[in-house]
């Protein structure tokens, strides 16, 4: 079928008469947003609405301001003629206005069918409405007529494109004889049973083999269907397998680099912690003393300046000491030397010393008699004295012990010190290791690169990333899991299936012999055809309806890969699944890991517009006839380069389109609008181009001064 | 025993007002607060390490900077024998520094001797030792402190390199050799 003209009479903002020509091809209807576009649509429609509400509402208002007066009749029309084989056919539906007492009267619409015929005989139709089924079959109109976006979403249905492919299933008409088959094996079988059971000798043994074979047909029916969903299930998963083994090449090298590249990362990790822990240096400088490291000489200070206040002290107190007993003193200060104080070395060491009668301070002699043994002796008895006196004489000049306690300091903290010598060596020893790891790091990272480059080249020419590819893999192992244990409950299944068979073939041998001897040849020969006729009736349906799926996505894929110009937006994919007797078909659009694809706006077009130009083929092929395809402002989440491609899957995949789009209207600084030249570009196929737009005499918000206007560019 | 020691680290140390920026910019103040997202590149956990680091800056480089006598002085409430004790999962104990600060000071402090006799023999009170050592150390913790900031400012220090407090440490080392033979 062809649209060879619509005529739009005084309908919404087509004031007058407006007519709309269309050639093979594609016909683009330019509109800026409210120009006339989709009234244009709805005028389409509206010719096929049986449901009548608000017929005011479509007069144009031009019409209802400028021509409506008492007496005249305005005619609000819209009408399609087409060519359909070799016919041409008219329909149109049309009433009439007229101004009654100051009110509006509206006849009620009426349709009118002409047929031309080939011959050139033309007449009217008695049945319109059958030549407009004739025309345009509501079921087909479904996939041929879209407004927006959205509606292209009808193929989201899994029954409306059953509906669709069982309608131009060569095999259709075959369907209905499934049931008039069935029954008549039956009757066959029974006729055949009966028969049997005539010879009453053998009547309980038939009986028995009756009983048994309606019994094992229907446990392999079971079994059958049962096996049936496994081979789907195998079928699909196989094709998922298929299409990992695309991506991933060599599974087990892929699995050996993940793994190798697993244990690097976790080195890499310990190795980040230990450096992470050496690297906390202005931490180290306090919990590790750090902060010492230069310390060394100002401990020499200190000590040094608490030895001298030290000594000061001692002789300080010495010569407290001799002023108070002076005699004493002098005898005591031998050469000027300042003794040592008193109690040192201790009592028990003088005493010691003096039985032995040796100076184990400067280890020389000192036998008895001899000064220096007299010297020890001396200092021992004025030791004895000094506590005694103490005792009684509390007379000092210190009163404090101060200065002992930070000489305590001092000597407490002397090997301390040794070990400050060692902290630069330390730090630097740090340094080293933190540098040292740092290199084995990024050593590591370097191999570990090295193995991620390899695994890429393993996942293959694909987009997807590293980090989904562990999915990748597990899900590719889960299908091959998913397929072992599929198989193997398909081979028990069809273990069972071929006993049972076995057993059906043995009982049915049995009853066969026994019908040969006691029903006519003529009987079971029927019963046999007609078992063919059912089989044969049943598997060419199906099989007609999977070869049209599967032809009906090959094709959808086709022109979807085209329009996307070699960029990567998945499979479109139709499931076919069946719930009871019916038969559905699932429209999904999937990565190669069978995931739903995240398309954006223009791609899940694309992929609509696909689909529906591959069912535009598919009718054209299996009914014999193209019809066209309208579409009203699909492209609106299109960027401008996709256009080309778009214009051009629809020319060449189908006959005839009218695209009718807001794009290619520019606006100058006047508000004057134009076609933009851009759309004249040799690469937008197009066969015609009309512009529908406002009258330049409408008013803005003036709605009775408005009408759109169709310029053929 | 009379421990001078046990005294001196009973008291807090003061610093110049006028380098509060550098305690507030350099420390995370209150401990804990390490994941607080303003806390990012504080590297100093608390004031007293901001502070026993500046007095080592100080002292290493030789950085006596007497605080101005109009000088606001301020502390943080936490006496010196605190400092260091924070043991925790994550820090070590070093208190141990309280000790090195100590000798630090009495090395430092010019002319300590003559006082530490009037100490002993009770002409003087602790508390004057005490007002002395404080002197020495808030000079060179002052000293430090201005030396840091300089390096900050103007030398552009990054002190969000994990080494840049370590290093100045390490730099001092060189300092004080120079010092040292120039003695």
């Amino acid at each position: 079928m062809r649209i060879k003209q619509v005529v739009i009479t005084n309908y919404q903002s087509y004031y007058g008469k407006n007519v709309f020509d269309f050639v093979e091809g594609v016909n683009i209807i330019h509109g800026a947003n409210g120009h006339g576009k989709t009234k244009f649509f709805e005028a389409i429609e509206w010719i096929f609405d049986d449901y009548e509400s608000n017929l005011e509402g479509l007069i144009s208002q031009k019409a209802v301001h400028n021509e409506i007066k008492e007496g005249i009749n305005v005619q609000v029309s819209v009408r399609m003629t087409v060519s359909q084989g070799n016919e041409t056919k008219t329909i149109e539906k049309s009433f009439i206005a007229h101004k009654n007492n100051e009110s509006i009267s509206i006849s009620r619409p009426s349709l009118i069918g002409i047929r031309e015929e080939e011959t050139g005989e033309r007449y009217q139709v008695d049945f319109p409405k059958e030549l407009r089924s004739e025309i345009f079959d509501e079921r087909i109109r479904r996939y041929s007529m879209f407004k927006g976006e959205t509606d292209l979403k009808v193929f989201e249905s899994k029954d409306a494109l059953s509906t669709l492919i069982e309608m131009f299933s060569d095999a259709t008409y075959l369907k209905n004889y499934i049931p008039k088959a069935e029954y008549f094996v039956g009757r066959a079988e029974n006729a055949v049973t009966a028969a049997g059971k005539k010879n009453a000798r053998e009547e309980k043994q038939y009986a028995i083999l009756s009983e048994e074979i309606i019994n094992l047909r229907r446990e392999i029916s079971d079994k059958e269907k049962e096996r049936n969903q496994h081979e789907i299930n195998i079928d699909k998963i196989q094709s998922s397998i298929l299409k990992y083994e695309n991506i991933i090449e060599n599974a087990e090298s892929y699995q050996t680099l993940s793994e190798r590249i697993r244990i690097k990362e976790e080195e890499i990790s310990k190795l980040q912690v230990r450096v992470r822990e050496c690297e906390n240096y202005t931490q180290d400088l306090f919990d590790k003393n750090w902060i010492l490291v230069n310390y060394k000489p100002v401990f020499e200070e200190y000590k040094t300046k608490i030895a001298n206040v030290s000594k000061t002290k001692r002789r300080l107190e010495n010569e407290f000491q001799q002023k108070i007993g002076e005699k004493k003193a002098i005898e005591n200060l031998k050469n000027g030397i300042i003794p040592l104080p008193i109690g040192a070395p201790t009592r028990s060491h003088m005493e010691e010393m003096i039985e032995a009668e040796l100076c184990k301070v400067c280890n020389r002699e000192a036998p008895k008699g001899s000064e220096a043994y007299e010297f020890m002796n001396n200092r021992l008895q004025e030791y004895i004295e000094a506590v005694e006196k103490d005792m009684f004489e509390k007379k000092q000049l210190f009163k404090h012990n101060y200065i002992n306690s930070l000489t305590k300091i001092s000597d407490s903290n002397d090997e301390n010190i040794s070990n400050l010598i060692k902290m630069e060596s330390k730090i630097s020893e740090n340094f080293e290791f933190v540098e040292s790891r740092k290199a084995d790091i990024n050593k590591k990272i370097e191999e570990r690169e090295k193995d991620e480059a390899e695994r890429a080249k393993v996942i293959g020419g694909s987009k997807i990333d590293v980090g989904s590819a562990a999915t990748i893999l597990r899900d590719f192992k889960g299908l091959n899991t998913n397929i072992k244990d599929e198989n193997t409950s398909l081979r028990s299944l069809t273990n069972i299936i071929n006993s049972k068979k076995e057993k059906l073939a043995d009982f049915q041998n049995q009853k066969n012999n026994l019908d040969i001897a006691n029903v006519a040849g003529y009987l079971m020969k029927t019963q046999e055809l007609l078992n063919d006729v059912l089989t044969i009736t049943v598997e060419t349906t199906e099989k007609e309806f999977n070869n049209l799926v599967i032809d009906l996505e090959k094709q959808a894929n086709e022109i979807f890969q085209s329009t996307n110009e070699g960029a990567y937006t998945g499979k479109i994919k139709l499931y076919k699944s069946k719930r009871g007797n019916q038969n559905q078909v699932e429209f999904k659009v999937l990565d190669n890991f069978n995931n739903p694809f995240a398309l954006n706006g223009a791609q899940e077009v694309l992929a609509h517009t696909s689909l529906l130009l591959a069912i535009s083929k598919m009718v054209k092929n299996e009914a014999n006839e193209s019809y066209p395809l309208i579409l009203d402002a699909p492209l609106s989440t299109f960027d401008s380069n996709k256009y080309p491609a778009f214009f051009n899957s629809f020319k060449e995949n189908t006959d005839q389109c009218i695209i009718l789009v807001k794009d290619f209207i520019k606006e100058d600084e006047n508000k004057k609008i134009s076609i933009d030249s851009s759309f004249y570009q040799a690469d937008i196929v197009k066969d015609k181009s009309l512009w529908v737009k406002l009258d330049e005499n409408s008013i803005e918000n003036q709605i009775e001064t408005t009408n759109s206007v169709v310029i053929e560019l | 025993m009379d421990k001078l020691f046990d005294e001196w680290k009973k008291s807090t140390p003061k610093y110049d007002k006028n380098l509060e920026h550098l305690f507030k910019s350099l420390t995370r103040k209150g401990g804990g607060a390490e994941t607080d997202r303003e806390d990012k590149g504080k590297i100093f956990s608390n004031n007293y390490e901001l502070y026993i680091y500046a007095f080592f800056l100080g002292l290493y480089n030789n950085k006596y900077e007497e605080l101005p006598e109009t000088a606001e002085l301020k502390d943080f409430s936490h006496a010196i024998q605190y400092w260091g004790s924070t043991k925790s999962a994550l820090r070590n104990d070093f208190t141990n520094i309280q000790e090195y600060l100590f000798m630090a000071v009495i090395a430092k402090t010019e002319g300590i001797e003559d006082d530490l006799i009037e100490l002993d023999k009770g002409k003087k009170t602790v508390e004057a030792i005490k007002k002395r050592l404080h002197v020495t150390m808030q000079n060179y913790t002052n000293g430090g402190l201005l030396l840091l900031e300089k390096k900050i400012q103007e030398e552009n220090l990054d002190i969000t390199i994990g080494t840049s407090m370590l290093d100045l440490i390490l730099q001092s080392k060189q300092e004080t050799e120079n010092i040292l033979s120039e003695a």
